[in-house]
């Protein structure tokens, strides 16, 4: 199984990758592109590298978000998106700047061949073979031993296993041991992980029927196609026309629901066989006609899983009920009458390794260079994978050359987010990035991932100097923009005439652009008329982006400045810091739990105590008082 | 690093729990880990002597182990005590001396001295009582009414704090449903109508404006009410004043102008609070001292929540009505038409003032007659009369109304925005800032409440 022609002296390289999905392949391509020379991606099978496991899209709601961080920081998702996508569109249009959110239905088939044509140009090694063990001596990593023996060695390793760790499959009664449908699991390492003491738990998840396409009656479903006018999700994205492939809705009904119920026995997830949780906001189709019983019928989006594919993903049909069962229900709903499966839907229980025991830069707490992302730490989606491998991988070669590790802030990133809930929360389900989880959520808008993440990127080398030159340059714009509204009065008589035809008050004395169009039904393009002409000078290619930003940053500026007085409130314990040997056990008016939780993850400031699950406000009074009075 | 706690808790601490001065029992509260121990040497007595919550009759013994008197000790084992530490509780004679010996004693025994409060923060520091229930417990203690005592108990109680959450869960509920329309798509979850959105606010605000409207009865209960008497010199206002309060406190002559500085009289009418504050008369004087005096009054004239506004029967009806058309100071007042026993019967009736105009009390401060109905006037116009019945949940506190008003402020703009159908993550934006208001009162809602409630309560995914 071990399958390399030139390996280095002494099996030596600059940082060790385990796993090839999304989290495997950032950090990979990050060290790669930092300067690593020699980086080995160890796969089970190095034609999966790449593979979407799941549904053939990238992005949504607050995933979208991260994949524009990613590309911020010169990673690869969003341009792998932008090229092998074939359907794009903005979701939450209607709902407010700070949450729109790109999305794109992706080729499968042409993601893969394009992220492993990128690693095959990289100085990213590929090793087709299954990590059985990590070599540790003095709470240090130094390498890794494959099954048959061989030994490799680096002073940094990233594992990224996905749900390959003691994976086991469920479809009904039926158990396969798997890390994949048709993949071999990955055994061993979990219990080597153990036995350096880190601690393991149980997630489930799961995937839906692929359909036969020349089997759906499509003729009777609606299309749904993507944005006319589509928006890339890499700012580096350039002459951007993609295809625009519809997908088909169809919809359950009453009997498809009384087929579930009865067979509701049959579900390994009803009849307590599976132990792991899952994830509440994927519920299985199983899930949804139990906890919501008076829905009369659930949407299904038949997405084909790339351009002109015979293999149709079935999203909202996730099920572990028997093979027999999926299909009786799946042709009860119109247009599937005749259906035919390509492959079954099956549920999926895998080791993880609770995230508490990491640092915010992904390190383990336990083991010196060994980091953990994706999966492994107990999330869920593409995206939140390629958030974490990103970042390890920076993190990974960073500590390879000494230097300290770059730790987003809440403020700074929804990867941020990410990693810090990871840390300090308990992981009871797969967590799932939302936009809810960031309180900075205002300032935190996917259009200007560039202004909060550029500039890192390019000073440890994922964003070339030319891009980012181009990035400061729009960047500089736009902030002159914005600084000749704030200072430039329109008259009462310029434009009174309009803001009373749009059913606002009128002005009384001159009054600055700003102010008028902060008001919340005035935008921009309704006052290009009233603008002095050399408002709008400028060479900027994407003058759009521009002046929605501009727009942006005006409308929304008393908002966030209320958010930010109400967080810098709430950040007054935020920095606070805890001794590292703190002895929650004495503090007797900790509530047991509290104790408990605070002594395993050991927060480094009162502000990570205060977003522990379980860790009440009450706690933290205590322990501030605690602290200062020692 | 075990220690770390213990250099708060880890001392035995001493102090006396009754007022110092002569009394006939003195208690001296002991608490910490060596309690017991403390107990042995202040007694003599073996350990097992002292079983929990229950009262032993022993002997107290001085620093040099000679018996000094005869109390009653009783031990409060940890955690079932008011600290949560073992507390023992010494009962002895009163007096200045006593009790200090005995303290002398203890503290030869182990123990320190107890910081101002200390018993309390302890309480807090394990576990015992929460912060706002500490400072409940403050409150009762320096309550100066049954009134504001009742209100601090359901303070304490958690009454308040039912009402606040009861706030909270209506506000996150309607966040619920906006955070929900924006982590989820339309294709995963139905939306609810604006309208509906509107509708939930509006009963927020509903119930925070109700709240409010207690606070100034609530302030009055809590900080007694001013009430100023002024009028004319010599038209009887200390009369009036030592016939409310039934005590000859104030001097009172015919002599114009004898009372030159402001005099004060706490009372209490059905528990509620008041100062009154009885005035030099207001009139144009060159006597240095009387001038200082009018100022006084005016000072006291300007903070009052209620003035009585003195007349003598020497006045005309057209006189006074004049004069109270167009009163010489904002506060709210009664006008009072005292000596009225001087008045032929007659006349009685004469001092009506005409519909605009308030209604004039008829008193005789000499004779006592109309003070119970001029009481009771002055209750019912100081505290609203929704209240007067049973005293409900009252806003006391400046911070918790101005935290509420601040609530409402930001939820309140939330509809106009939701009229506008303007960008909802602004609208969640103001909304939380409106529940971040009432959790500054309780406690932090943090992003997994919020997300618990969304799973709760729809149907998500694809």
């Amino acid at each position: 199984m071990f399958h390399v022609k030139h390996l280095p002296k002494n099996n030596s390289f600059d940082v060790i990758v385990v796993g090839g999905g999304h989290a495997g392949l950032e950090a990979a391509l990050a060290c790669s592109r930092m300067g690593g020379s020699n980086v080995a991606l160890i796969s089970l099978d190095k034609r999966a590298i790449g593979r979407m496991s799941c549904n053939p899209a990238i992005g949504g709601l607050a995933k979208g978000h991260l994949v524009r961080e990613i590309d911020a920081l010169g990673g690869e998702m969003g341009r792998a998106a932008d090229i092998t996508g074939i359907q794009f569109k903005t979701l939450n249009k209607s709902k407010g700047r700070a949450v729109w959110s790109p999305r794109a239905q992706i080729d499968k088939k042409e993601y893969e061949r394009y992220i492993q044509q990128l690693v095959s140009f990289s100085n990213v090694m590929v090793i087709e073979a299954e990590v059985v063990k990590v070599l540790v001596k003095n709470y240090t990593f130094y390498g890794v031993i494959l099954r048959g023996g061989e030994k490799l060695f680096s002073r940094a390793a990233i594992l990224t296993c996905g749900t390959f760790l003691n994976g086991l499959i469920h479809i009904g009664r039926r158990k396969i041991r798997a890390g994949r449908m048709g993949e071999e699991a990955s055994a061993g390492l979990t219990e080597s992980l153990i036995s350096l003491g880190f601690t393991s738990g149980r997630l489930k998840t799961g995937t839906p029927p692929r359909l036969n396409r020349d089997s759906i009656n499509q003729e009777s479903l609606k299309k749904i196609f993507g944005d006319i006018k589509p928006t890339p999700f890499s700012f580096r994205t350039k002459n951007f026309t993609p295809p625009n492939e519809p997908c088909f809705l169809a919809t359950t009904n009453e009997e498809t629901h009384e087929i579930i119920r009865s067979s509701l026995h049959e579900s390994p997830i009803y009849s307590g066989e599976i132990k792991g949780i899952g994830p509440r906001y994927c519920p299985s189709i199983e899930d949804k006609v139990v906890r919501f019983s008076d829905k009369p019928s659930h949407q299904l989006f038949l997405e084909p899983e790339w351009m002109g594919a015979e293999q149709i993903y079935t999203n909202g049909f996730s099920t572990s009920l028997p093979e027999n069962i999926q299909l009786k229900a799946l042709r009860s709903v119109k247009g599937l009458e005749r259906v035919k499966f390509i492959r079954p839907g099956y549920a999926i229980e895998y080791d993880f390794f609770p995230p508490s025991q990491l640092k915010a830069s992904l390190e383990t707490k336990a083991v010196k260079g060994l980091f953990f992302s994706g999966q492994i730490n107990g999330t869920s989606g593409y995206e939140e994978a390629a958030a974490q491998g990103l970042m390890a991988g920076i993190n990974a070669f960073l500590f390879t050359k000494g230097k300290p590790p770059i730790i987003l802030r809440r403020d700074q990133a929804y990867i941020g987010v990410l990693i810090d809930d990871l840390v300090t929360k308990d992981t009871s389900e797969p967590y799932r990035m939302f936009t809810c989880r960031a309180e900075h959520r205002l300032v935190l808008r996917h259009t200007n991932a560039d202004r909060r993440l550029s500039e890192i990127g390019n000073s440890i080398g994922l964003i070339d100097d030319l891009d980012y030159k181009k990035t400061v340059k729009k960047l500089r714009v736009i902030d002159k923009m914005v600084s000749f509204f704030n200072s430039t009065n329109l008259t009462p008589d310029e434009i009174n005439e309009f803001l009373i035809m749009k059913g606002q008050s009128p002005i009384n004395e001159p009054t600055t652009i700003s102010k008028i169009l902060s008001r919340p039904t005035i935008y921009i393009k309704d006052l290009y008329n009233f603008l002095p002409k050399n408002a709008f000078y400028s060479d900027h290619q994407n003058i759009d982006d521009v002046m929605y930003e501009v727009e942006t940053t005006i409308k929304y500026k008393g908002y966030i400045q209320r958010q930010q007085s109400r967080l810098e409130f709430l950040s007054r314990n935020e920095s606070t810091g805890i001794p590292n040997d703190f002895d929650y056990t004495a503090a007797v008016g900790l509530s047991s739990e509290s104790k408990e939780k605070l002594s395993l993850i050991r927060p480094e400031t009162l502000g990570q105590a205060s977003r522990i699950s379980g860790v009440s406000p009450s706690d933290v009074a205590l322990l501030s008082v605690l602290l200062t009075a020692f | 690093m075990g220690a770390m706690p213990r250099s708060v808790m880890g001392s035995t601490i001493v102090a006396l729990a009754t007022p110092t001065g002569v009394g006939g029992i003195a208690v001296i509260r002991v608490s910490g880990v060596t309690a017991l121990k403390v107990a042995m040497k202040l007694t003599g007595k073996p350990i097992q002597s002292f079983k929990p919550r229950l009262a032993v009759h022993c002997p107290l013994l001085n620093k040099d182990q000679v018996e000094i008197d005869i109390g009653i000790v009783t031990y409060f084992k940890g955690p079932n005590s008011y600290t949560g530490e073992d507390i023992i509780e010494i009962s002895c004679h009163g007096g200045y001396v006593l009790p200090g010996r005995i303290i002398n004693s203890c503290m030869k025994a182990g123990c320190v001295p107890a910081a101002p409060g200390e018993f309390t923060k302890r309480a807090f520091l394990n576990g015992k009582i929460d912060l706002s229930q500490a400072e409940a417990v403050a409150e009762i203690i320096s309550s100066k009414s049954e009134l504001s005592q009742d209100i601090s108990y359901k303070y304490l109680s958690g009454k308040f704090s039912n009402l606040i959450n009861n706030m909270k869960d209506s506000l996150l509920s309607i966040i619920t449903l906006i955070e929900a329309e924006l982590d989820f798509s339309t294709d995963e979850i139905s939306t609810t109508p604006n309208k509906t959105k509107i509708r939930m606010i509006d009963k927020v605000i509903e119930k925070g404006n109700a709240l409010i409207s207690t606070y100034s009865t609530g302030r009055l209960l809590k900080e007694g009410a001013i009430v100023t008497i002024t009028g004319n010199p010599n038209v009887g206002k200390s009369s009036l004043l030592n016939a409310i309060i039934s005590e000859d406190r104030v001097i009172v002559t015919d002599i114009p102008g004898t009372t030159r500085d402001a005099i004060e009289v706490f009372y209490k009418i059905n528990g509620l609070p008041v100062r009154f504050v009885d005035t030099a008369g207001i009139r144009d004087s060159n006597d240095k001292i009387e001038i200082r005096g009018v100022e006084i009054s005016r000072e006291f004239i300007d903070r009052s929540d209620l003035v009585l506004w003195v007349f003598d029967v020497g006045f005309s009806l057209e006189e006074i009505e004049n004069q109270i058309s167009d009163p010489f100071f904002d506060a709210p007042f009664i006008p009072v038409l005292n000596k009225t026993d001087l008045l032929e019967p007659r006349d009685n009736t004469s001092y009506c003032s005409t519909n605009s105009l308030p209604h004039i009390y008829n008193t005789s401060a000499l004779k006592g007659m109309g003070i119970k109905e001029l009481i009771k006037r002055v209750y019912n116009t100081l505290v609203s009369d929704t209240l007067i019945t049973e005293p409900e949940m009252l806003l006391t506190n400046s911070r918790h109304r101005d935290a509420i008003e601040k609530c409402l402020e930001a939820i309140t703009e939330t509809k106009v925005l939701l009229v506008e159908n303007i960008e909802s993550d602004l609208i969640a934006s103001r909304l939380r800032d409106g529940l971040f208001e009432l959790d500054k009162i309780l406690g932090i809602t943090t992003a997994d409440d919020i997300l618990e409630n969304i799973f709760s309560k729809f149907c998500v995914g694809k």
